[in-house]
């Protein structure tokens, strides 16, 4: 077929890859370079604002180091560490420090992050997701807390080594700077590379931000009012309306706007009158435990989050089931195709998808038939239609491979089906789902579900789709091997009723079928016509109880026996005697109705007999009758003795046999339709037999659609005929013995 | 479809089956197999039709092979209280007289005259 639909096919077992793979994808170059320009900057900052190193201030690089070794697999990590020693002692000895000692420096900042990313992974080897209660205390305690311990013993005894400072003190405030740095950096960067929604727009970043470095100018701007708090109320609020991404660069800028700000002597640190190392850690004391605040407030939100997002997701899931019983329900009511097809339609598409339609091969044919839900725009697609099954669509693909077909976005929708491109525009369609239908032999047909989103089609659209294509199948196979049945028993049926029109002499004949509605199990109506010895011509006309090819083929051995028996008995009442005894033989023909008659066209006599069945209607000009006389059991209830009754019939009298479904309905008085029958045949003047029965089946069935076939036969008796029109004109008539009549 | 109801009641040594809605071919099966249990404890058997509102050759088809298995095992199946439409299929067919209980009188306006006055 076509070439370009093999890309869009996937197997039913690929699932979405977990987002997992860090920042594999980048090239080592790429991060190497992010990295250098980002410590470079960190640690410039450092010696320019922070007045490092005689005062070990905030040390952001720390940060920078310890997310390049999380978000990178470990093969990278010599190279990002080297990068590091490398841009350390380069930044250092241009900042005029001895190369003697920068090695040491570089051997902190290496050492620190290392140990941090490995105990990190020990705890969180997978995903790292710092709204999680969990996740956030392992990332304190390795790499906040543990980490720069490290770093600092061996920064400190460097520090000391080189200028003589005190070896706690330079500890403790090397310590304090790393942690800080650690926690403003590596948390931001791992929020963001983890963090699931990227939603915030830069304008909101940018608000965020520049309400943290705002509130954090201000509060650290006087010496003599203390307003340093003022940071603390917009981080809040932020951690509860923002993301945790957004959070946490706020908080990154608010440390290093206050560190900025105490180092060119603003604020209430800056006027403190004590040792910068007190000063140093105080302050990042205060920002960290600003930050932390604002960090458990986030992760305490998107926790209650969370639980929310499970209860409407647990609802959601309820009010499905719920539709799929009531599916279910209608699907077992559906008899065929178009039902089926309709209901899951009407029922069963919307609930996970904004558009759908359903597609079901022809069988013995080459074309698909296709049915759209509801809510596409009318006028923009017929409601129900055919296709040819050689068109490139997902419901072609679908059914021909057998396989799923999932487009993910407009654009690979638009790819692979080029010429629907205008139809999912106007239905604004932004990714697709189509789901085979499997029947005995393979695929019979798909399921197709349009989003307006893209990626539609997650994991429980997926397994709901798949779900409702299997009860949608299996209501398909009982429809179709119903359909197979029925279709048998009416060709059947079709193939049993006599040809009329021409051969019987002195008599006009019109009859009318009307099987019932497709939802309605077939009985076994039939009517005859055929010639009897002694010029006569029989009629009957009978209703075999029971289910479809059963019943059919019950009717069609009885209409055998009664024309044999016909041939030999003596009058009406004696076929019927012998046809009950026949019918004990015949299975499935018990209860069966049947009335018969013949008539004389030479005397124009007619006798009839009526076993269980509705008493034939005699229209003559003086009006209907209904011939009451001829009364016995229905075929195979009791033996019993029958009665046949005989009339001479006036010129151009019709008579009308029938069977039940022409009179009797859930609703009404068989007795009342009866009366309206006799009304609606006797009020035509002189009718033919053809007008007669069409005029019959306009007042009683019109546009009805029944639940049981009807079968109606119109004899008229016209004049006594010559005898050698009696014969036979088609193989199915007797032939008529000469000399009668 | 549920358009029909069952309810068999055993009191004296007799069983009451008493059906309720249409009976035709959707519901023949169910009514078949209500009427063979009723009739396969071996008790003479009472079909209330009071609650039938229709009934056709199917319908018709189960009361008869009821009836025909009540008299195998030499029980009896008797129908009571038909009405309407039902009580004339029933004499229309001859099967009324033949699962009519023979020691209760006719019903009033048992007569097919009703239905041949035209």
């Amino acid at each position: 077929m076509s070439d370009l639909t093999g890309s869009a096919v996937v197997a039913t077992t690929a699932a979405p890859a977990p987002p997992s793979p860090v920042a594999g994808r980048m090239s080592l170059w790429l991060v190497l370079a992010l990295v250098v320009g980002a410590y470079g900057a960190g640690a410039s900052l450092a010696f320019e604002g922070f007045g490092a190193p005689s005062v070990v201030a905030l040390f952001l690089p720390a940060g920078v180091t310890l997310s390049a070794l999380v978000l990178n697999p470990r093969r990278r990590w010599p190279w990002i560490l080297g990068a590091v020693v490398v841009t350390e002692i380069v930044v250092d000895v241009s900042y005029g420090m001895s190369a003697r000692w920068a090695p040491g420096f570089a051997l902190a900042n290496s050492v620190e992050p290392l140990v941090g990313a490995l105990l990190l992974r020990h705890w969180l080897p997978a995903e790292v997701d710092l709204r999680r209660r969990r996740d956030l205390l392992v990332f304190l305690g390795c790499c906040v807390g543990a980490a720069p311990v490290v770093g600092a013993a061996i920064g400190a005894t460097t520090l000391a080594a080189s200028s003589a400072a005190p070896w706690p003190q330079a500890f403790v405030s090397f310590w304090a700077g790393d942690a800080t740095g650690v926690l403003t950096v590596a948390g931001g960067v791992l929020a963001w590379r983890y963090s699931p929604d990227h939603t915030s727009g830069p304008l909101r970043w940018l608000v965020s931000v520049g309400a943290a470095v705002a509130a954090t100018m201000i509060g650290f701007w006087p010496h003599d009012i203390p307003l340093f708090y003022l940071p603390i109320p917009v981080l809040f609020a932020l951690a509860f309306s923002q993301t945790l991404v957004v959070t946490l660069t706020a908080g990154m800028a608010m440390t290093v706007t206050a560190n900025l700000m105490t180092s060119t002597g603003h604020g209430p640190w800056a006027a403190l009158d004590t040792s910068e190392q007190l000063i140093t850690m105080t302050l990042q004391l205060f920002l960290a435990t600003t930050i932390l605040g604002a960090w458990t407030l986030a992760v305490g939100v998107a926790e209650r989050d969370r639980a929310r997002r499970d209860t409407s997701v647990e609802r959601a899931a309820r009010l499905r089931l719920h539709a799929l019983q009531v599916l279910t329900t209608d699907l077992a009511k559906a008899a065929t195709s178009a039902e089926i097809a309709d209901a899951v339609v009407r029922e069963g598409l919307g609930l996970i998808a904004d558009h759908g339609s359903v597609a079901i091969a022809v069988p013995g044919s080459t074309e698909i038939a296709l049915w759209t839900s509801p809510d596409v725009p009318a006028g923009a697609e017929a409601r129900y239609r055919r296709m040819p099954s050689s068109t490139a669509t997902p419901h072609n693909d679908a059914i021909r491979t057998g396989q799923l077909v999932l487009l993910e976005t407009r654009a690979e929708a638009v790819a692979a089906y080029p010429h629907l491109g205008e139809l999912y525009q106007a239905l604004e369609v932004s990714s697709t789902l189509c789901v085979p239908i499997t029947g005995d032999t393979g695929p019979v047909g798909s399921l197709a579900f349009s989003f307006h989103r893209e990626h539609g089609a997650d994991p429980e659209v997926l397994a709901f789709a798949e779900t409702l294509a299997t009860l949608t199948g299996q209501a398909l196979r009982r429809a179709q091997s119903y359909e197979r049945e029925r279709d048998a028993t009416r060709q059947l049926q079709q193939a049993l009723l006599p040809a009329l029109g021409s051969g019987l002499g002195g008599i006009q004949v019109c009859a009318d079928y009307r099987p019932a509605d497709v939802a309605h199990q077939v009985g076994g109506d039939w009517y005859d016509v055929f010639a009897v010895p002694a010029g006569r011509i029989g009629f009957a006309v009978g209703d075999v109880v029971g289910h479809q090819l059963a019943a059919a083929a019950a009717m069609a051995r009885l209409q055998s026996a009664l024309r044999i028996l016909a041939q030999s008995a003596p009058g009406p009442a004696r076929v019927l005697d012998d046809l009950d005894r026949a019918s004990a033989l015949i299975p499935d023909a018990g209860t069966a109705t049947v009335g018969y008659a013949d008539y004389d066209p030479a005397t124009r006599l007619l006798r009839y007999a009526c076993a269980g069945h509705l008493p034939p209607l005699l229209v003559t000009g003086a009006g209907a009758e209904y011939l009451w006389g001829g009364r016995s059991l229905p075929l195979g209830v009791a033996p019993a003795a029958r009665d046949q009754a005989e009339l001479v019939v006036p010129d151009g009298a019709v008579l009308v046999l029938y069977t039940d479904g022409l009179v009797e309905r859930p609703d009404e008085h068989i007795a009342t339709n009866m009366r309206r029958l006799a009304d609606a045949a006797g009020g035509l003047r002189d009718p033919d037999a053809e007008t007669l029965c069409r005029h019959i089946l306009e007042y009683m069935v019109g546009d009805e659609v029944l639940g049981d076939d009807t079968a109606i036969l119109c004899v008229q008796f016209a004049g006594p005929a010559p005898a050698a029109s009696v014969a036979h004109a088609d193989g199915r008539i007797m032939p008529v013995p000469s000399g009668g009549g | 479809m549920s358009d029909f109801e069952t309810h068999t009641i055993h009191q004296d040594g007799t069983i009451v089956v008493a059906l309720a809605g249409e009976c035709d071919l959707r519901s023949r099966d169910e009514m078949m197999a209500t009427l063979l249990a009723a009739v396969g404890s071996g008790d003479p058997v009472t079909v209330d039709l009071a609650g039938v509102r229709f009934l056709d050759s199917s319908g018709l088809h189960a009361l008869v092979t009821a009836h025909h298995a009540a008299r195998e095992r030499a029980g009896s199946l008797y129908v009571v209280n038909a009405t309407g439409t039902v009580a004339t299929v029933l004499r229309i067919t001859g099967v009324l007289d033949l699962l009519r209980h023979p020691t209760l009188p006719a019903q009033a306006g048992d007569s097919q005259q009703a239905d041949q006055d035209d």
